[in-house]
């Protein structure tokens, strides 16, 4: 199953609409490769423990494992789609966002 | 992109001198790379569950792009280790950084996929990261 793994600030609207991001991930993840699911883990950052630019982070990291192989285009379109779902329900910038996708082998466990 | 995690002893960085640590990152990084200032992010964390090795007062793991020298590299590693030991008052050999490749085209921030290092691209994602700054 493919996994994503968000790093959000505490009590930021990344924080508090959480689970509106969830199901929006999942969403994506199924509308992008159709009938797969995808779980997703939060990991809320206190202030004064993540910096961007060496001031206190407004940011959200989200990596994100599929299990496939990805051409260019096909990463682009996928992770822009995860940054306007982002914007949008946050209301934060472009520049608030990093989207990291790493592939991985499918799992063959029942 | 880079993004730099700290895993320190606990009590060994207050919080200002997490903020200070971030600052050097961003100073050593963007020094040895040219990389913009905007693009680097720090996390901080202590070591509540006794993963640090025996002697060990922090380990910093950083993930950057793919493409940077392996003397671009030891030299980031040196400075940090030096930096985040300076901050904490203690011995640099106690404080080791690693640095982990990853291709720019598996990471998008900004709104766009990251640049390869060098490449002609490079340059208006390095205009970009400074019209972020001002």
């Amino acid at each position: 199953m493919s996994q994503f793994s968000c790093l959000i600030q505490e009590r930021s609207p990344a924080h508090e609409r959480s689970g509106d991001l969830e199901r929006r991930l999942v969403d994506h993840h199924a509308a992008h490769y159709p009938g797969e699911s995808a779980s997703v883990a939060f990991r809320p950052v206190p202030a004064g423990a993540m910096f961007t630019e060496g001031r206190q982070s407004t940011s959200s990291i989200i990596t994100v494992s599929v299990e496939h192989e990805t051409t260019f285009d096909d990463r682009e379109r996928y992770m822009r789609g995860v940054c306007d779902l982002w914007t949008e329900i946050t209301g934060c910038t472009d520049h608030e966002i990093v989207v990291a996708l790493t592939e991985t082998t499918p799992s063959t466990e029942e | 992109m880079p993004f730099y995690h700290a895993t320190i002893r606990p009590g060994l960085l207050p919080p200002t001198a997490r903020e200070g640590f971030a600052n050097d990152v961003v100073d050593v990084h963007c020094g040895v790379t040219g990389a913009p200032p905007s693009f680097v992010h720090v996390l901080v964390t202590e070591d509540t569950d006794g993963a640090l090795p025996a002697g060990s007062n922090a380990v910093v793991a950083g993930t950057i792009r793919a493409g940077r020298t392996d003397d671009q590299k030891a030299e980031i590693a040196e400075r940090l280790s030096a930096a985040l030991a300076g901050r904490g008052g203690v011995q640099a050999d106690t404080v080791s950084t690693t640095t982990r490749d990853v291709q720019a085209s598996y990471t998008m921030e900004g709104g766009e996929v990251l640049p390869e290092p060098g490449s002609p691209e490079e340059e208006r994602w390095k205009a970009l990261g400074t019209a972020v700054q001002s």
